[in-house]
């Protein structure tokens, strides 16, 4: 009686807190969010986790196990994949675009559902970069073919602002997704 | 650096407060929820990074502890912890704000019909002790800036971005197309989606490896 009661105070809090982040901060909702839950998801998850490891113990069929590894490997897949690695590698004073794909700079909607390439095509992105002085033209990433691109930021260099100004076909159902993400060594913007 | 392994500290006390915490009595469970603590990319990734969320999700586990221990042995001293880490820990994040009075509500259920005073009598005491400890903060807030209120969070995203009102503010021509039941639906699964779905940012870790198998 008292397990069923714990049971129903996590799922109780895990219900609480998903409501509020969603409620509350809407598109803006990150996993970050989802730290204060962690301690209630784990014991959720490990009573079912060792439910279910019981369950095969009690079957002792090899055909299950096998079902349920499959099943655990394509979860750890799917998991992974969703990973945000950036796509920019800082070398000396310059960031680097790592994958050299045209889709991979352009697929940057924010969240769950992101089109991957599909409604966002550049022909290029001009960026300007304001510093201590004045505005900087520091041309044209040239989208076109499959190239690395290059910013070169100088090293201890106080940067202001970043303006990029993006030209070509770009469509974006959702105005909550990022049309690009730029990623450096300790920042990650979407714009 | 100091800070960040103050947090991966923080971070391991909480996997053993969460392994102590595990209510049935065999010991796998509780091994595997601190395993699941340890191991979850979020915990992990924001660890690395200086927020306070480390901190705040120990006093959760705290606050998780005590109430466990209450609903085992219905101690009014387990329910006073855990409402005071409670509203340590909506001092430290102020997203459990509205957690007390559900805390109440679950308390009341707890008792059931047959023991209602006791239970309205332990409720109270969920509740008074969390709304409190708020208030005295909400009062400085009050004297201090003039407004009754406890965290202007709001303003910077409940006003803007909640679920509230947000149909009537959507400006984006794609979504005002939709009728307003199916705009919640989709946009509200969206979000879930994105709030529980989504493993975190590997370049948080500065690990190239990591994010290679990102």
């Amino acid at each position: 009686m008292h397990e069923d009661f714990v049971g129903q105070f996590l799922i109780l809090v895990l219900l609480y807190f998903i409501s509020i982040s969603v409620v509350s901060t809407g598109w803006h909702v990150t996993p970050r969010f989802r730290v204060p839950m962690t301690p209630f998801i784990a014991i959720i998850s490990a009573r079912g986790w060792m439910f279910i490891i019981q369950r095969v113990k009690v079957l002792r069929s090899n055909a299950m196990k096998k079902i349920l590894c499959a099943i655990v490997i394509l979860f750890l897949c799917l998991t992974t994949s969703w990973a945000a690695a950036s796509q920019w590698e800082s070398q000396g004073n310059s960031y680097f675009l790592t994958k050299n794909t045209r889709e991979s700079f352009s697929a940057a909607g924010a969240g769950g559902n992101k089109f991957l390439g599909k409604y966002l095509t550049y022909d290029g992105v001009s960026f300007l970069v304001k510093g201590a002085d004045d505005w900087q033209d520091y041309g044209r990433l040239n989208l076109g073919s499959n190239k690395m691109f290059r910013v070169p930021l100088r090293s201890g260099m106080k940067v202001d602002e970043i303006h990029f100004l993006a030209s070509g076909n770009y469509g974006n159902s959702y105005e909550h997704d990022a049309l690009l993400h730029l990623y450096g060594e300790t920042i990650i913007m979407g714009f | 650096m100091s800070i960040i392994f103050i947090q991966i500290i923080l971070n391991i006390l909480t996997a053993i407060v969460v392994f102590k915490s595990v209510p049935w009595a065999d010991r796998e469970t509780g091994l595997l929820s601190a395993a699941i603590v340890l191991l979850d990319l979020p915990m992990t990734i924001y660890s690395t990074v200086i927020l306070t969320e480390s901190l705040h999700v120990l006093f959760l586990s705290f606050f998780l502890y005590a109430f466990v221990k209450y609903i085992n042995n219905r101690r009014l001293g387990w329910l006073v912890g855990a409402a005071v880490f409670l509203a340590i820990s909506v001092y430290i994040r102020p997203v459990g704000c509205f957690l007390g009075l559900a805390m109440a509500g679950f308390v009341l259920y707890l008792w059931g019909i047959k023991k209602a005073l006791t239970g309205i009598g332990h409720a109270l005491v969920v509740f008074v002790l969390v709304y409190s400890f708020m208030g005295i903060w909400q009062y400085h807030n009050l004297k201090v800036n003039g407004e009754f209120t406890f965290s202007n969070i709001d303003c910077a995203t409940i006003r803007p971005n909640g679920i509230i009102g947000r149909y009537a503010r959507e400006t984006d021509p794609y979504l005002r197309a939709m009728p307003p039941v199916l705009y919640y639906v989709h946009s509200v699964g969206r979000n879930f989606l994105n709030l529980m779905t989504a493993p975190g940012n590997m370049k948080l870790f500065h690990s190239k490896g990591l994010k290679i198998f990102g």
